[in-house]
């Protein structure tokens, strides 16, 4: 799996739900009595689940974020924006410090932005968090396996007899299906354990009139599937162990599915009932019988100033506003489906330009079948279009042509010129034999600027390769033939600027004493075209 | 030799303490109105008890018995010490601190834990 992989979803997934953790925690302060728990278990539930899954829709406005000289287009715009931004802060502290004259420091600075931006840092951080990942589950699966051990150790019997019969009659009457209940010595508290098969750890201390209360509030435990809500958590926790906010909402989220499950609790009992419950809670919370957050077990209570809030909620007993839980509930839907939405539109716009099949419009005679200058023309507006100029109607109405005598070797050659008082400067130059010498286009802005480097195309071996095909192609076309004297290409320069790219990119001959020796330059993006070809014979 | 006792362990000390030996049906007679507990609980009890080396059974008679092997005074020395150890870094002089402090020793009190420690040191 490629890094970028893994950065897209940390970075998208971790942004997007920090948001959201953020805008939970005064909710859940401010609101909590007019929303109720169910709705905020339900927002924790929203920020689990962009945790989790690696889900990208499509976001017809991401595209304007994406770095102009984005290397890979692997890289969302998101993270893209990140690693850019990171780059540039570490090249600015560079500058400032070689303003300040320290070389040294600078030269430092230049190497960790190379090694951000293409020198495999990102590689070596990815491969820290992969660790960190494995590290944490390891724990996780440790702690959870120790604990189950411990409870098996300690297991003294099933609940049996008149217990069992109340178990059974208050499963029916809360609509769950029985689970085991095992008494344990010792254990601090109640607690329902396992995810595939849970059951109930009941500590053999209970008083028997603090029996029914105790199963009441684990058998609500496991009516809300909170053992399955540990598996979330955890697994949050695991894949997002660096982010503290993570941390914290699942301590949070914790805490609101035990208070949930109280108004699971009280919501079948009358003031009297909910008064006995909420003195069974303060004794358990004298026992300390909290499983640690690592564990996947539900405890009883918690401690301080929470079982304080606790009690009274319970005690007290507010109903929720409908309307506002509702309203919270959609609200929340909606936004989890935009935090989803962080991919391109159309991924393909950004390849625009990449290639996808060679370009043949007009016949090009073949070499020995062209006579010059009568087949001139044809020969021009073939070369043209395969270079990707598609107006050769409209430039040759500007056409001029003269005979040129540079070398002797190469006889007579015809350089035809296309140029008005608009801008239009373009040629093409022919040896006697038809063979294309040079072809270049003198409007276009590498010739005059000093264009900022782009490194999209030479460090993605597959683009470069396709470059290369397509060049021969042309090659192939213009004068065939020529292709075969041609060792490798090799990238001269890569430029971009809005939203262009060129390279130029040279064919080494086999033999570099007397082969032709190749230089194109062409643009790359948005379309393909060829700018500048010129090929010279050492021979 | 200290064998450390749970709570629920306790009571079936406490149970033998007071009359031993019984019967595990005698012992489950006693505890079930307060504790609730059937006989497969005691008896899960009273095994592990057994290995651990708190109480032995005695199976010649048709019905075996069960008698402490640690008195009260060992399990309470030994809980004594895991309290100390546990809440007080094993320091008994934080614990009296910590009960005059909160005026839990009376006059009283102190005088007699003052007469027992002469008594020890003589």
């Amino acid at each position: 799996m490629r890094s970028a992989t893994i950065f897209n979803f940390l970075i998208e997934a971790n942004i997007m739900a920090s948001i959201a953790i953020l805008l939970m925690i005064p909710l859940r302060k401010l609101l909590r009595k007019q929303m109720g728990n169910t709705a905020i278990c339900f927002g924790w539930l929203l920020i689990a689940l962009r945790l989790l899954i690696p889900l990208t829709l499509p976001n017809p406005l991401i595209h304007e974020i994406r770095p102009t000289y984005l290397e890979d287009t692997a890289i969302r715009p998101i993270a893209g924006q990140i690693k850019v931004r990171i780059v540039d802060a570490i090249s600015d502290i560079g500058l400032s410090l070689f303003r300040r004259g320290d070389r040294q420091g600078f030269k430092q600075m230049q190497k960790i932005a190379a090694g951000v931006d293409y020198n495999g840092y990102p590689e070596i951080l990815a491969l820290i968090l992969m660790i960190g990942m494995v590290v944490f589950f390891c724990w996780f699966v440790f702690r959870n396996i120790r604990f189950r051990m411990i409870l098996r150790k300690n297991r003294i019997a099933p609940i049996s007899g008149t217990l069992q019969e109340m178990y059974l009659t208050l499963c029916k009457e809360r609509k769950v299906k029985p689970i085991p209940v095992y008494f344990t010595d010792p254990v601090p508290g109640a607690c329902l354990v396992g995810v595939f098969r849970p059951y109930i750890v009941l500590p053999v201390m209970t008083a028997p009139q603090d029996v029914v209360t105790v199963l009441t509030h684990e058998i609500c435990h496991f009516k809300n599937r909170d053992h399955i809500w540990n598996i979330l958590r955890l697994l949050c926790c695991i894949i997002h162990w660096f982010n503290p906010l993570v941390w914290i909402a699942a301590s949070m989220s914790r805490s609101d599915s035990e208070l949930r499950c109280d108004d699971r609790v009280t919501s079948l009992m009358n003031d009297k009932e909910r008064k006995d419950y909420a003195g069974v809670l303060v004794l358990a919370a004298a026992r300390k019988s909290i499983p640690g957050i690592g564990v996947m077990a539900t405890g009883m209570t918690m401690n301080g100033k929470r079982l304080k809030n606790r009690i009274v909620a319970i005690i007290q007993r507010t109903k929720p506003l409908r309307w506002l839980t509702a309203t919270f509930i959609i609200l929340a839907s909606m936004c989890l489906t935009v935090a989803f939405c962080t991919g391109e539109w159309n991924p393909g716009a950004v390849q625009a330009g990449m290639f996808d099949e060679t370009v043949s419009v007009h016949d090009v005679p073949v070499h020995d079948e062209r006579q010059m200058p009568e087949d001139i023309q044809g020969l021009e507006r073939g070369i043209w279009t395969i270079a990707g100029y598609n107006d050769y109607d409209e430039i040759s109405q500007f056409r001029d042509i003269t005979e040129e005598h540079l070398w002797a070797s190469a006889g007579t050659m015809l350089k035809v010129i296309y140029a008005d008082s608009n801008r239009l400067d373009r040629h093409c130059t022919f040896a006697e034999d038809g063979t294309l010498l040079e072809l270049q286009d003198l409007n276009v802005p590498w010739l005059g600027e000093n264009l900022p480097e782009s490194r999209k195309y030479v460090r993605d071996d597959v683009a470069l390769q396709e470059v290369s095909d397509r060049l021969m192609a042309f090659l192939e076309k213009a004068n065939p033939g020529m292709g075969q004297s041609v060792d490798h290409f090799s990238v001269m320069w890569e430029s971009g600027q809005n939203g262009q790219i060129w390279m130029q990119i040279d064919g080494i001959p086999k033999d570099e004493k007397t082969g032709e020796w190749i230089t194109f330059v062409v643009r790359l993006e948005p379309e393909w075209q060829l700018q500048y070809f010129a090929c010279v014979s050492n021979g | 030799m200290s064998v450390q006792v749970t709570e629920a362990e306790w009571k079936i000390m406490e149970c033998l303490w007071d009359h031993a030996p019984q019967t595990m049906g005698e012992i489950t007679a006693t505890l079930e109105p307060t504790t609730g507990w059937t006989r497969q609980t005691v008896i899960t009890l009273l095994k592990r008890m057994t290995e651990k080396g708190a109480v032995s059974m005695d199976d010649s008679a048709r019905a075996k018995k069960y008698v402490p092997l640690i008195t009260r005074e060992e399990a309470s020395t030994e809980e004594t010490h895991k309290f100390l150890n546990h809440v007080f870094k094993g320091k008994a002089s934080l614990l009296v601190n910590h009960l005059v402090d909160s005026g839990d020793l009376s006059e009283d009190d102190l005088q007699e834990i003052l007469n027992v420690m002469r008594g020890e040191k003589k």
